[in-house]
């Protein structure tokens, strides 16, 4: 009786460990990944422009569970002028306070990722900016190559006061209420 | 098969979040591999009147102009009528920085000097009275050596200050004073003043920034029994309690051995009124509006230089001798060439149209 029990012990104890790697080598199988995202945004008003550029956004794309995570370090934010870095950490994002914007969202098409080509997508989830959440849908373009995506790249507009963003009076004509943002990830494989 | 399908439901909401840890856990991995450098620890070149480890931005000069009006609450008599110190300007300074780079910077600074009025004893005589030199014009350099880390894997920021400070003064004609400029080398050398600074400076918080200044000053001329070499220790602080606001705090002090040229250890905590000199304690609110920094002080010092207020500051807070104090610094990017840098890669993305995105107010 002891040595049936031990093994069918043995049995499950040999299936749950097949069961366990076989999901460790199809964890990241659908999962594609950029450590090097490039996220630019643009305020333009008729005193002056601002614009700043991230090369380094991460992002993670799944092409079974359709979803999409992107995290922005807003440090990592490169102003030509020095003093406009200064106040864009300071004084507006509190870049101490909320270090990273993320983006937390899913494609709405069915994208066959067997045929190559440009495939405008839809992404519908939440922005997280200036720990402020917003739903939000963003339309972009994503490319397919060798039955992989390969390029992202979106265009869109964030209005400063949905994510808290306040901007005093005196330099009120010096900000624009709403911001261009535009992003371009190039996916590879993801490794652990 | 009831547990099988809870627990598939269990993992599917498992792994909704899963991918946000995986990408959680690539930032972390990622943040590792570059060096981040703690940055603002102050909001100006200067807390109140001495530096801070904060350097000019690279191409850009920083221009600040400083006002320092008379003692507050220093005679009963007067205090009305001089609207507590309002009617005076007890120092006026202008200073240019540039930034050569963003650890290197250099500039010139002109300071109308305290002037203040000493009465030194001489041995077997009646004292002589004397003004401490005015008119200063000064060079100085600001080197950061050592930037500290957020990690705090360096803990601390290095910076190294320096300058040469000539008083343009008239020649008093008196050889017992500190403002006496003969002709010739002498004369002119009787005219500068030097001083080495080091700035260790950590911020310890997003909101606090501490700061030691070991200081040493040379003067060329002092006062009959005073030493033309003197150390001075400073402690600086900010607490920033909005993201546009701080309180800055500054205390320098002599250290001499007790007694030379007047110089007593704690003089102002001992609550001595006798002292020659005492040191120099100011306290400001700092406010940052988009473009300039502002900050209103209070403050024992008269003088707004280095070479002037750690040797020369004769004022005591006990007696109604500070004053109020406003310092206007405005930072101007001048450098053209590295305007049109490009900071970013243009990937595939279209140019952003200004006309599309411009609001009309």
């Amino acid at each position: 009786m002891s040595i049936n029990f031990s093994k069918a012990s043995m049995v499950v104890m040999l299936l749950a460990v097949a069961l366990f790697s076989t999901a460790q080598e199809d964890k990241y199988a659908d999962t594609y990944s950029c450590k090097t995202g490039m996220v630019h945004f643009f305020s333009a008003t008729a005193m002056e422009n601002i614009d700043a550029t991230s090369n380094t956004s991460l992002c993670i794309l799944n092409t079974k569970s359709k979803k999409v995570v992107v995290k922005i370090k807003q440090s990592g934010f490169l102003f030509k002028d020095k003093l406009m870095q200064e106040h864009f950490n300071e004084n507006y994002m509190e870049s101490e306070k909320y270090p990273y914007a993320s983006l937390d969202m899913e494609i709405a098409e069915n994208l066959d990722y067997s045929k190559d080509g440009e495939y405008d997508v839809t992404l519908k989830g939440t922005i997280e900016m200036h720990g402020v959440k917003k739903e939000r849908e963003i339309k972009g373009k994503l490319s397919v190559k060798n039955g992989a995506p390969s390029v992202a790249t979106a265009v869109f507009m964030v209005k400063l006061a949905d994510h808290n963003i306040k901007i005093p009076s005196v330099v009120g004509a010096n900000i624009a209420e709403d911001v261009k943002v535009d992003v371009n990830f190039v996916f590879e494989k993801f490794h652990k | 098969m009831k547990y099988f399908f809870s627990s598939l439901f269990l993992l599917s909401v498992l792994c909704s979040s899963a991918q946000m840890d995986l990408l959680d856990s690539m930032m972390t991995t990622e943040t590792k591999k570059v060096r981040e450098y703690s940055a603002y620890t102050f909001k100006m070149t200067h807390v109140i009147n001495g530096q801070s480890v904060e350097m000019t931005k690279k191409g850009a000069l920083d221009f600040q102009i400083s006002h320092r009006f008379g003692d507050a609450f220093a005679s009963k008599a007067d205090n009305i009528h001089n609207l507590f110190g309002f009617d005076q300007a007890t120092d006026i300074g202008i200073v240019f920085d540039y930034g050569i780079t963003d650890d290197l910077s250099v500039g010139t600074g002109r300071v109308k000097g305290q002037g203040q009025t000493m009465s030194v004893p001489v041995p077997n005589g009646t004292p002589i009275q004397m003004t401490s030199p005015t008119e200063l014009w000064d060079v100085h350099i600001k080197y950061r050596a050592l930037k500290q880390t957020t990690d705090f894997k360096i803990p601390v920021t290095i910076d190294v200050y320096g300058n040469a400070t000539i008083s343009s003064e008239l020649n008093s004609n008196n050889s017992a004073t500190v403002n006496y400029f003969p002709k010739g080398y002498a004369g002119f050398s009787h005219r500068m003043s030097y001083l080495l600074q080091g700035l260790v400076a950590t911020k310890a918080t997003n909101w606090l920034s501490v700061q030691l200044s070991p200081t040493f000053v040379w003067r060329n001329i002092v006062p009959l029994n005073d030493k033309n070499g003197l150390f001075a220790l400073g402690i600086s602080a900010r607490a920033k309690f909005n993201k546009r606001m701080g309180i800055i705090f500054e205390y320098y002090i002599p250290c001499q051995k007790a007694g030379i040229g007047g110089r007593e250890p704690f003089a102002m905590v001992r609550g001595m009124k006798s002292a020659a000199y005492y040191p120099a304690l100011n306290l400001g609110v700092e406010f940052e509006t988009g473009g300039h920094v502002f900050h209103v002080n209070l403050s024992n010092t008269a003088g707004l230089s280095e070479n002037d207020y750690i040797p020369y500051n004769a004022h005591n807070w006990a007696q109604g001798q500070f004053r109020l104090g406003f310092t206007i610094s405005r930072s101007f990017p001048l450098d053209k060439k590295h305007k049109g840098e490009k900071y970013w890669k243009k990937g595939s993305v279209e140019d952003p149209d200004p006309k599309k995105t411009q609001i009309i107010r």
